[in-house]
This record gives C-alpha cells, sequence and structure tokens, in this order.
C-alpha cells in the first residue's frame, strides 16, 4: 500500500468501526438479525458468475439453448445462494456465556454459546476475534452449541476483548455473510507471576516461607513410618517409647498458622512487578495449602485458605490501582 | 500484504467430487478416443491412491511431460489442436490433470468450473432429452461436490450433503426457468461452428443410382413439421432439399453455384396471398449439411439463408444442432413464368456424350407429338407406366450407359432411377430439366405434427415449360403411384424393409402396445426439440406472443423482470422464514389426534402429562370410554416405548410388520372413537 | 429369574418395608428402585421422621448386614474406615475394620461431621474399596450407603459440597405422615419392635439378580429424547446456573430403568422418569437454586411442568 493512502485509510477505517459499532452495540446476548448481516461475494463466487457469463457468450455464439440453459442454470443457482448463506447466519443467537481468567500473557478463554432461534441448521461458522486464527463451529441438529475461544491478554485488570467476527460462506462458497459482534464479555487478568524470594519479616509466629509444625489435635490423621528427613517435631515420642519404632504423625489439611503477604515484603520497587510477586506467592501458598492473609496498601485480605480465598487474593492484585473493582465478574 | 490460510479439502467434497468427474467425462464416452480414456482412469486411480495417502502427486516433470504429450497425441489423431472435437478432447484432458494439481480449496473450486464447461461441450455434440436428464444429474454432482467443498471438514455425510445440493438446485430451477424463456435471444456475436465430417445418412452432394435404396431402409427423424391451419396431404408433401442440376453420365451433382458464397438469394415476388398457402414450423435434426429442408416455393424466416435461383434454401452453417425455423409455402406460386436465363437454360440441359439409345428414343417420341412439349413429357410417363418398368428398392447393378442400361433392359429401379431417365429424356429434346432430392410424405403422429423420416427420401424432377415456370414431375409417381400415396412401405413386398432396426415402427406395428409407447416417446422427444433445443428467437416469439400481445424486447424484459422479483419475494419468504425440517413422529401425531378428541370434549392433557397419568383422567372423567383410553394408551405405549416387536410380551420375529398392523391398529382405535358421557 | 417372580419379590419387599414405615409407599418404591440401581440414597428430613427406621427396615427386609454410624464434629476418618493397630507381640500392624465394612450403612447426620470424615466415607462409597496405609480393602458386595442429613438445623454442620452430593443416586425427603397413617403409629406397636421381628423378604442373591434384571429394561428412543430434552432445559442459562451433568443424566437413566422395574413393566415410560427426577435431579442442580433465587425443588418442578412427553418444538 502507498503511503500517501495511510490517513485516509485510518479516517475510513474509524468511520466504518464507528458506524459498525452503532449496529452492534455491545450485549450479553445478540441475535444476527438483517440488520447486522453483511452478505458479499467472495472471488469464487465472481469467478462463478464470469463462468455463467462465458457459457451464455457460448451459447448464443454456437445457438444451443441447453448451454444458454446451463448458464441461466449458474445465474439462478448464484441467486439462491445469496438467501441460502444469508440464512446461514441469520437468526443465530450469540450468548455471552462466561469468562475463565488468566494472567497476563496468557490466553483467557472466553466461552460463547450459539443458539439457534428456529431449527434451521448453522453449518460451517468461522469465528474469530479481529484478524485473529478462527474457530469453526457447526449448530447442526442442536440447539445449543457451546465454543471457547482465546484471546491473548497484554493487559492487568479487566480485559475486554474486541469484536468477534462471525462469517461463513455455506453452501456454495460463493458469497460470504458476516456479522461483527460485540459480545458483553470481560475477563480478569491477573498479573503475571514473577518468582523471587520473599523477604517479609513480620509474620506471627513464623520465620520463613517453609511448612509449619501444626499443633490443632484436630488435624492429627494418622501414623506411619518415619522416614529419614522428616521433621523430628513429627515423631510420635510416645509410641517410640511403647514400641522402639519411629513413627511420625502425619497431619492434614491446613497448617493452622498464619500468615500475612505483605506489600514490602517483595523486593522490588515497581508497582507491577511488586503485584506480579505477590501473586506469585499467593499462588505458591495456595498450592501448599497454606492458610495466608494478604496485605495491600489499599486494602487487606484476611487469612484464610482454599481454592476461593485464593481467588480472592488474585482478583485483589489484578484490580490493584483500577476503580472498576466494583465491576462484577 | 496478508497470507492466506491454506485451507484443505473437505473429504466430502473431494469424494463428491471425483464421482463428478467420472460423471461428467462418461457424458462424452462415445466420442472421445481411447487414449483419453485411460488417462481418465490413471488420473482417477492416482487421485484416489493419493486421497487414501498410498501415493503421491506426480511432480512438475511428470506433469509438465503429460501435457506435452496430449498436445501431441491430439494433434496426431486429429491432425488439429484447434475445432471442437481436438478442443473438447484437450479441454477434458486439462480436466484430468488438474485432479492431480488439486492440493487446495482453491484447485477443487477450478476442477468445478472446468465441469460446468465440460457439461456445456457435451452440449455441442448431443442435445437429446436422454442425454440432458444425464446432464442434470451431472450438473447436479457439481453442484454437491460445491457444497461438499465448504461444508464442515468435522463432517463426512455424503448424502446430507447431495440433499442440500438438490435442495438448491430444484429452487433454482423457477428463475431458470424465467430466464430461459424470457432472456431475448440475441444472435451469434461471432460465427462459431461445429463442422464436422459426421454427415453420414441423409441426402448427399451428389446422387448416384443405388445412393437411396440406402435410405430408405432407416427410420431415423429428419426433420418434424407442424402446420398452423390447413394440413397438406401426403401428394402434397413434397419436402425440397437439393437440386441436382450436373450430370456427368454417371452421378447427379449439384453445381458449385448452389453455395452459400457464390449464390446470390433471390425473393419469390408478387406472391398471391389468396391462394392456397401452408404456415409450418420444422424442428430439423442435425445433418451437417447446409440445406434446409421445405415444401415447394416457401419463404424462410431465418438468417444467414439464402434462397439460390434453383429455389434451394442455403445456410451460412452447416446445421450441427438441431435447427428450428417457420416456413410459409405456396404452391400455387409459379417461378420462372416466362423467362429463364441463358446461363440456367444451359446449365439445365447440358448432357454427356453417353446414353445414345435414349437420346434416340427421346427424338423419335418428340417427333410423335410434333413437338409440343407438355405432350412429350407425358408420353415419356406412359411409355414408363406401361412399358412393364418395376419399382423395387433393390435394383441390378448398372456398370456404363447407365440411362440405357436402365430404360432399355434391366427396367427395374427406384426413384432415383425414374427421375434420372426422365430428365435426361427431358434434356435430350432440350427442355430444361433437373432432379430435386428430397424427402416426399411424412408420418402424421397422433398429437397432429409431421415426422419425416429418412425411409422417406425421395428423388423427383422439375421440368420448365414456357408460360407455366418450373413445373413438377414424379415420374416414380407413373410406376408406383402407392409409393406417394399411401408411403414407402406399400411400394414393393419385399421383407427386408426397415426390419433390421430394432423397435421400427414397422416391425411391431401389430403390438398396440409398444406402438402407443413408441409414439409418446417420439412425441416427447418432439415437444423437446421443439420448445426447448430449438428454442431459438423465432420459437421465443412465437410462443411469447401466445401470451403478450405486441412483443418487443422491452415489454419481454420488463415481464421478465417483475416475474424474477416475484419469484425472489417468494423463494426469499419461503428459505428465510423456513423452519428446520424435523417431523413430528407419525404415532406421536395419532395420539395427539386422539388428546384433540378429548380436548374438544373438555379435557386436555397437561403440558408434560405422561399418557399413562392422562388415562388416569380421561378414565375417570369419561368412565364408559375407559376401555378404548386403555387400548389407545396401551398401543401407543408399546409403539413408542416398549422394545421393538414385543407385543403383550412376546417377542415377534416380524418387527416391520407387527409395527405396521399396530400402527393401523391405533389408527383404527382413535378414528372410532366417540366420546360420551 | 423369571420376571413375574421378580416382581413379585419387589412387592414382598416393598410391603415388609411399608409394614414399619406406614403411608409411605412412594418413598419406599423409590428407595427399591435406588437399591436395584446399585445407587446410594440420601434421606434428608427433619428429626424423628422415620429416617433410621426406614434404613434400618430396608437393611432388615434385603437380609444385608447393618453397621449404623452417628458422624460428630469430631469424627475421625479411621472412626469411619478403620484403623491400623499395632499388635505389640507380633510386632506388626494390624488392620481393624471400621463399621465402613458392612454390606448396608446407614450414616446417620452425615452433615454433622467434619469434610474430612465426610469425604472418606464419600470416597469409599465411590470406589467400593478402601485403601489404608497403602493396602487395599474391598468392601463387601452388596454395598450400600444411606444417609441421613438435617436440613433445618445448621448450626455446627459441614453442608456436603456438591460434588459429593453428586455420589447419591437419590434425595429423598419423607415428609410427614397422614393424620390416618399417624393415628396408626400412636395406636401400634413401637416400630423399632417390629424391625427386630423382621424376616427378610429378598435374599442378597436375589437382590444381585434383580439389579442385573433392571439393566435389561427397555428404553426406548422416545424415552431417551424426552430424557434429553429435560436435561436440555435443566441446561438452559434462564433455568439454573449449573444443569445437570452427564454423570446426573446416566443418573436419571439408571434410576427411571430401575423404578420401571419396580413398576413391573419391561420398558421404560416417561411417568417413571417423572417419578425419579425429584429424586435424581433435585440435589445435582447447583445447589437447587435458580437463576431468580428460587427454592430448590422449583426447578425439577419447571422441568416436569414445561417440558412435555412430546416434542413440543416439533408440534
Amino acid at each position: 500500500m502507498m503511503d500517501v493512502f495511510a490517513p485516509i485509510k485510518d479516517k475510513y477505517q474509524a468511520a466504518w468501526r464507528r458506524w459498525v459499532q452503532r449496529r452492534s452495540p455491545i450485549a450479553k446476548r445478540v441475535e444476527l438479525n438483517q440488520r447486522r448481516v453483511f452478505i458479499f461475494p467472495t472471488r469464487y463466487g465472481f469467478f462463478f458468475l464470469l463462468t455463467s457469463f462465458l457459457l451464455f457468450v457460448g451459447g448464443v455464439n454456437y445457438e444451443n439453448s441447453l448451454i444458454l440453459n446451463l448458464s441461466f442454470f449458474l445465474i439462478s443457482l448464484f441467486l439462491v445462494a445469496i438467501l441460502h448463506t444469508f440464512k446461514n447466519l441469520a437468526g443465530l443467537v450469540l450468548v455471552a456465556e462466561g469468562t475463565k481468567p488468566a494472567f497476563k500473557g496468557q490466553d483467557a478463554l472466553f466461552q460463547i454459546g450459539m443458539e439457534r432461534t428456529s431449527k434451521r441448521n448453522h453449518e460451517s461458522l468461522t469465528i474469530s476475534w479481529e484478524g485473529r486464527q478462527s474457530e469453526l463451529v457447526d449448530v447442526v441438529d442442536v440447539t445449543h452449541q457451546n465454543i471457547e475461544i482465546s484471546l491473548c491478554t497484554y493487559k492487568r485488570g479487566w480485559f475486554q476483548p474486541q469484536r468477534l467476527k462471525i462469517q461463513s460462506t455455506f453452501p456454495l462458497g460463493l458469497l460470504r455473510t458476516w456479522s461483527w459482534v460485540q459480545l458483553d464479555f470481560t475477563a480478569l487478568v491477573y498479573p503475571m507471576p514473577v518468582q523471587c524470594e520473599y523477604i517479609g519479616t513480620d509474620n506471627q509466629g513464623a520465620t520463613d516461607g517453609k511448612k509449619k509444625v501444626p499443633t490443632g489435635q484436630d488435624d492429627f490423621d494418622y501414623l506411619r513410618q518415619y522416614q529419614l528427613g522428616e521433621s523430628l517435631k513429627n515423631i510420635a515420642w510416645k509410641k517410640y517409647a511403647n514400641s522402639q519404632k519411629l513413627l511420625s504423625k502425619v497431619f492434614h489439611g491446613i497448617a493452622s498458622d498464619t500468615f500475612w503477604l505483605r506489600w514490602g515484603g517483595v523486593p522490588a520497587s515497581d508497582v507491577e512487578l511488586r503485584l506480579s510477586m505477590l501473586c506469585y506467592w499467593v499462588i505458591t501458598y495456595s498450592k501448599e495449602n497454606r492458610e495466608f492473609g494478604l496485605s495491600l496498601p489499599t486494602m487487606d485480605i484476611p487469612p484464610a485458605a482454599g481454592k476461593d480465598h485464593e481467588m480472592a487474593c488474585l482478583r485483589a492484585l489484578a484490580l490493584y490501582g483500577s476503580d472498576k473493582t466494583g465491576v462484577d465478574a | 500484504m496478508k497470507t492466506h490460510t491454506i485451507y484443505p479439502i473437505p473429504r466430502v467434497g473431494l469424494i463428491l467430487l471425483l464421482v463428478t468427474v467420472s460423471l461428467a467425462i462418461a457424458s462424452h464416452a462415445l466420442r472421445l478416443p481411447v487414449g483419453v480414456f485411460v488417462a481418465a482412469i490413471v488420473c482417477l486411480v492416482w487421485r484416489i491412491q493419493v486421497f487414501r495417502e498410498r501415493w503421491v502427486f506426480p511432480g512438475k516433470t511428470v506433469r509438465f511431460f503429460m501435457v506435452i504429450a496430449s498436445f501431441v497425441t491430439v494433434f496426431l489423431y486429429y491432425g488439429t489442436i484447434l475445432g471442437p472435437d481436438a478442443g473438447v478432447t484437450l479441454l477434458i484432458l486439462a480436466y484430468l490433470f488438474k485432479l492431480l494439481e488439486m492440493y487446495k480449496e482453491r484447485d477443487a473450486f477450478f476442477i468445478v468450473i472446468l465441469s460446468y464447461f465440460v457439461v456445456a461441450t457435451n452440449y455441442l455434440f448431443s442435445t437429446s432429452l436422454l442425454s440432458s436428464l444425464y446432464t442434470f444429474v451431472v450438473v447436479l454432482m457439481v453442484t454437491a461436490s460445491l457444497v461438499g467443498l465448504n461444508q464442515s471438514r468435522k463432517k463426512i455425510r455424503p448424502k446430507r450433503t447431495l440433499l442440500i445440493a438438490a435442495k438448491l438446485s430444484i429452487q433454482a430451477i423457477p428463475v431458470m426457468l424465467i430466464l430461459f424463456v424470457f432472456v431475448p435471444r440475441v444472435s451469434p456475436i461471432w460465427s462459431l461452428n461445429v463442422d464436422s465430417d459426421q454427415a453420414t445418412t441423409g441426402l448427399s452432394d451428389s446422387v448416384s443410382p443405388g445412393d437411396i435404396s440406402s435410405l430408405s431402409k432407416s427410420d431415423e427423424l429428419v426433420f418434424t413439421a407442424e402446420f398452423n391451419g390447413d394440413k397438406p396431404i401426403q401428394e402434397e408433401l413434397y419436402w425440397r432439399g437439393v437440386t441436382y442440376s450436373d450430370f456427368d453420365g454417371r452421378t447427379w451433382s449439384r453445381g458449385l453455384r448452389d453455395n452459400y458464397e457464390s449464390s446470390d438469394s433471390i425473393e419469390l415476388d408478387n406472391i398471391d396471398y389468396s391462394k392456397k398457402l401452408f404456415e409450418f414450423q420444422i424442428i430439423m435434426q442435425p445433418n451437417y449439411r447446409h440445406w434446409l429442408f421445405s415444401l415447394p416455393f416457401s419463404t424462410i424466416d431465418l438468417p444467414y439463408v439464402k434462397l439460390t435461383d434453383s429455389l434451394v434454401f442455403e445456410r451460412k452453417e452447416a446445421v450441427s444442432t438441431l435447427l428450428s425455423y417457420r416456413a410459409r409455402s405456396h404452391p400455387e406460386y409459379v417461378y420462372q413464368r416466362h423467362f429463364i436465363s441463358p446461363t440456367d437454360r444451359e446449365r439445365n440441359t447440358r448432357l454427356p456424350a453417353t446414353d445414345i439409345r435414349a437420346k434416340r428414343k427421346a427424338i423419335q417420341m418428340i417427333a410423335k407429338v410434333a413437338g409440343d412439349h407438355v405432350k412429350y413429357a407425358d408420353s415419356v410417363l406412359n411409355w414408363f407406366n406401361t412399358a412393364n418398368f418395376v419399382y423395387t428398392l433393390q435394383p441390378p447393378a448398372l456398370k456404363v450407359n447407365t440411362i440405357d442400361g436402365f430404360l432399355f433392359s434391366t427396367k427395374q429401379g427406384f426413384c432415383g432411377h425414374y427421375a434420372g431417365a426422365f430428365v435426361f429424356m427431358m434434356r435430350a429434346v432440350g427442355i430444361p430439366a433437373r432432379m430435386i432430392g428430397g424427402y416426399q410424405g411424412g408420418d402424421y403422429h397422433s398429437a397432429g405434427h409431421l415426422m419425416v423420416k429418412q425411409y422417406h427420401a425421395h428423388a423427383w424432377t422439375e421440368i420448365w415449360l414456357r408460360g407455366k415456370g418450373w413445373v413438377r414431375v414424379d415420374p416414380t409417381r407413373a410406376v408406383a403411384p402407392e409409393r406417394i400415396i399411401s408411403g414407402p412401405e406399400y411400394v414393393t413386398s419385399d421383407s427386408s424393409f426397415l426390419t433390421d432396426s430394432p423397435l421400427s415402427p414397422r416391425l411391431f406395428r401389430n403390438s398396440e402396445f409398444i406402438s402407443s409407447l413408441r409414439s409418446r416417446l417420439e412425441h416427447i422427444d418432439y415437444l423437446w426439440s421443439r420448445w426447448v433445443v430449438g428454442y431459438n428467437n423465432s420459437t421465443q416469439m412465437e410462443f411469447l406472443s401466445r401470451w403478450i400481445n405486441n412483443v418487443t424486447p422491452q415489454k419481454v424484459i420488463t415481464i421478465m423482470l417483475m416475474l424474477l422479483c416475484g419469484v425472489m419475494a417468494v423463494l426469499s419468504i419461503y428459505v428465510l422464514l423456513q423452519r428446520g425440517k424435523q417431523k413430528l413422529n407419525p404415532v406421536d401425531a395419532l395420539f395427539l389426534r386422539y388428546c384433540d378428541k378429548l380436548a374438544e370434549k373438555g379435557l386436555s392433557r397437561m403440558q408434560g402429562e405422561g399418557v399413562w397419568i392422562f388415562y388416569q383422567r380421561a378414565a375417570n372423567h369419561f368412565p364408559a370410554q375407559a376401555d378404548a383410553f386403555c387400548r389407545i394408551t396401551q398401543l401407543y405405549d408399546d409403539l413408542r416405548y416398549g422394545p421393538p416387536g414385543a407385543v403383550n410380551g412376546e417377542n415377534n420375529h416380524d418387527v416391520s410388520v407387527t409395527l405396521a398392523t399396530q400402527k393401523n391398529a391405533l389408527k383404527r382405535e382413535i378414528r372410532r372413537l366417540h366420546i360420551h358421557k | 429369574m423369571e420376571h413375574v417372580v421378580a416382581n413379585q419379590l419387589v412387592g414382598d419387599l416393598i410391603d415388609a418395608v411399608g409394614c414399619i414405615l406406614i403411608g409411605k409407599e412412594e418413598q419406599i418404591k423409590l428407595c427399591v428402585a435406588c437399591f436395584v440401581a446399585r445407587g446410594h440414597l440420601l434421606l434428608e428430613d427433619l428429626p424423628g421422621m422415620g429416617k433410621t427406621t426406614l434404613a434400618h427396615a430396608l437393611a432388615e427386609a434385603c437380609g444385608m448386614s447393618y453397621q449404623r454410624i452417628q458422624f460428630t464434629s469430631d469424627m475421625l476418618p479411621s472412626d469411619i474406615l478403620g484403623v491400623s493397630v499395632f499388635n505389640s507381640n507380633e510386632a506388626t500392624f494390624e488392620f481393624r475394620q471400621g463399621p465402613i465394612f458392612s454390606q448396608l450403612v446407614l450414616a446417620d447426620e452425615i452433615n454433622r461431621a467434619t469434610p474430612k470424615a465426610q469425604s472418606a466415607l464419600l470416597e469409599a462409597m465411590e470406589e467400593k474399596q478402601v485403601t489404608l496405609d497403602g493396602a487395599t480393602y474391598s468392601l463387601p458386595s452388596p454395598f450400600f450407603v444411606i444417609a441421613t442429613q438435617n436440613p433445618s438445623d445448621q448450626m455446627g454442620t459441614f453442608a456436603l459440597p456438591e460434588s459429593q452430593l453428586d455420589r447419591f443416586l437419590m434425595r429423598i425427603h419423607l415428609g410427614y405422615p397422614d393424620p390416618a397413617v399417624e393415628r396408626e403409629l400412636i395406636n401400634g406397636v413401637n416400630r423399632r419392635d417390629l424391625i427386630k421381628e423382621m424376616k427378610a423378604a429378598v435374599s442378597l442373591s436375589q437382590l444381585v439378580e434383580m439389579q442385573k434384571q433392571a439393566d435389561l429394561i427397555h428404553l426406548s428412543d422416545a424415552v431417551i429424547d424426552y430424557i434429553q430434552r429435560l436435561v436440555a432445559f435443566s441446561r438452559q442459562p434462564s433455568t439454573t446456573h449449573v444443569g445437570l451433568s452427564p454423570r446426573g443424566t446416566l443418573a436419571l437413566v439408571a434410576a427411571a430403568k430401575a423404578y420401571a422395574f419396580v413398576e413391573g413393566r419391561a420398558h421404560v415410560v416417561p411417568e417413571d422418569v417423572q417419578a425419579v427426577l425429584a429424586a435424581v435431579a433435585d440435589h445435582r442442580l447447583q445447589g437447587g437454586q435458580d437463576v431468580t433465587g428460587h427454592a430448590g425443588s422449583s426447578v425439577v418442578e419447571k422441568m416436569l411442568s414445561e417440558v412435555d412427553v412430546f416434542d413440543q418444538a416439533l408440534l
């Protein structure tokens, strides 16, 4: 392309975008109707029309009405294909079903439900984010079909993808029908975890990030053979006294001590890096099933364990510094 | 620049495409050299093996070699690489080789387009109804391949693909018909012609006695004629074709002067329209000759056709496809009444220096009638009639002095012999005369049109008499008048007449069924030729003027556009408002009818209510019919919920029969049900 | 075993239990169907509604060995599964079987125990074996668990998570008895005494045979269509947050087959599906809450009243 046209092209594209925006506002549920579905011949379609024209010329010159008829058939087929291609997309409903959060730099998953408003089949549809790899999907003989498409994230916080392009050339490939859909999707993007050493010291009853000796009686599970390297604190000394056997007590579930991940506990000054490092520790502790709290300058999350707690912490990290914390996931 | 994704070819599309290619080539089967067949099989097998991942695609060198080889072979076979036969063969070879180059969706689409062309070239050679039906199947398959190429790559269901293609094709037919009927037929933009040496039967440029006997045996259709208004009787049906003016002692031939390029077109002037007039439409089968057939003194309404001064209709292009034209004949017209040009006179009286006896006989005979031309002609015919001349389709061969030999020794011959001898006798005394080749008579079909077949081939003469112009004289009539009045099969007692063709109408004339079937088939074929293949400018005008006053192109186009809009609107509503295809199970439908019957009496089944619970309610509500309700519900239960074939717990082997009986029983029960308190 | 004989046995079984727990035929049928379908049962009701009686009566009627575990908050997995005890004479560990090693286990007040103890039971239910200290011990066969829980008194309880509710084929509510039935209760003898006098109505081998027969019950396409419509309805976003899982669908099919068997039919009819739907689907539908926040079984009610036995979409 010549550079001279670049500004014009940009301007035209911006106008086009606005126009499409007006036609397809953001919604959770979008029905592809006449207003939203566009249709235009593909290059195969033009070639097909050229073929029928050539056959027409041939039929005229050879004065052969059957060749003429073939040419008319091709034209009719093209006209009928317009209806069927359009029909293949029109009447489809796209529903924003949900999103799966991702860490920054990873692919966030978006679940899209495809429903049909009638018993009509919608075949061979491709669905893609603007200018990305497309997914092929059929909605044939089912009323509801779910697909997941991913999009790479590049920013922490709430992530709203661009418009979706859904298109199809079914049944004859002579025409392309397409529609732009802006589904009301937001995926939560957590900071990218960055491994580091935790240097915080202000914990209660703990000195480092290693596993603590659990003391709660309720969490005692069973005894097992002592193995070298295990903490001596776990040895059932009473049993040893009885049986001369070294047995260690096995504790189940969460350790009972509490631990605070603090803003200042990571070796970084940059906000994003700090968040990334805290993110790493949240994940690490959750994997170890430990109870911990998270303390950020703006908010504190009291110590707890479990998946829900991890989610809450990651969410707080993801939304740190953004005023849109109120948005419902 | 955006890089295009290379789309692989979906399986269903590929399979359908291979089937399509085979079918498309098969339609050319009888015309193509055997080598093309071998190439077709090799290419198809190769592509299938590639598909099965056994072989690989041929490399560039192999493909290059194949292309060169095919050009060379085609040139060696046909002597040219141009022209229809060689061209089509090359097209088909290219089509086959493209198969071995089909990697991507784009290549497959290209093959689809080529398929349409291969089908179209088929129409250049054959326009019969049967082959057209076959090409319809091929076109359907091409469409199915196109659908298959665009279908999801995950699915393998060719049946569904075919159904979609059939649906699309059927919906395309109304628009196609409108376009076919209404699009104005323009005359050729440039001249193309399928000139091929296919003229194997029928009249030829020259005739030596002996030729026409072979024609008489064939029942191949030459043309059909449909008369508007009066239909001529058999004796009036002299279909003129060629004028044989030149005789070299053995062969009668048409002169170069009658060719399109070398002749001037003449017009029949001073036509008296109040006299007898036949109007007719002719649909001529391709005969690869340049002349057209018509009754004497006709005008033909067709571009690029000249009427030569020997009254032959000469067309610029040979008739290579079905040709339809309108003609008007003025049988009482007098042509060149008082004057004939010296060149014409010279040409039509010229004789070779052979056959002295005949010439001598002619001079004797004209002397007897004192030089009166009319009386002389009569006396020659009278001689033919009385002097033991025999009409036969198998005359003895004549070596030299054919006229003398025929007139004085063998005295056996058919129309060609008699016409030739008669013209010779006329010319011998200076009367301008010529032999006319054409067809005499015809079989009227029960649907009204006349069918002229090869066994109607005939030769007769025209002589020029001052004051009467050119007059038709049929010497055969003097010998065998039945030939003219009843038709060729009455003339001869030869048992061999037409018996060598199967299904010949004469052979089976005793079988009522076969002759009526044959007649019906002929009629369908006639309609196909008349209205579809022969649908040209004049047919179009004729057809449209039945419905529209004052046909003008503007009017036709307006009506066409209106009709197109209408059909497209109906089609859009049908397609876009269609609500899917799944059908209610017939047994369910029966049961719901029963529910409706109950609903009319005020007891309707609730949403989600099972049939047995509904039965309980119904039985409580209408205790009198409880038994019937129970039977109905039990039958429904067995049919829809029970294991197949189990009647009251017994296993029946014939499952489908049981199902049908049960279904009928259910139907009967429901029909019989009358609900009352 | 002939079909007719099987029907007779099922009838006997229901009658035998019905003598103990009067006026609850429907629930007893469901319980028997649950056994026939090899599923575990969750009884949910207020205290004193006859949950334990029902469980005990069922065990006796089937002639199964029976153990009752009273779940408490201080319970450990070893209290259920058993424990390895050190034998000081032989200096080896011996495995002492816990109460779970029994054909029928009544897990009373299951929601009183900690998740740890609960999951010990539920894992054993699913696996039909116990793995402890590296050794695997098979549970007896057949193996049924009847768990009870009290839905109203939530103080100090641990509600079963959805993933574990899924382990139970059915959840059944007993409900208050009719006044007439209650009168009979007042006048009659103590139910628990009656249980002691009960004789097994079916033998264990007969029960196993019944299970096999129930597998052979015919499920026609029409009924499969109906089940699929039900399931699809439950998955509509407007109905629930989470619809029936494929495992839930299979459970529904198994339960419907078993119920058809209990009803003495050779094939499943939609009524069978409807009869078991509440028991099978209720606890699987995301805490029984629909989007509008309506209480549990309203989803099932909606499914029953809005999904027709005929495909409405085709009408």
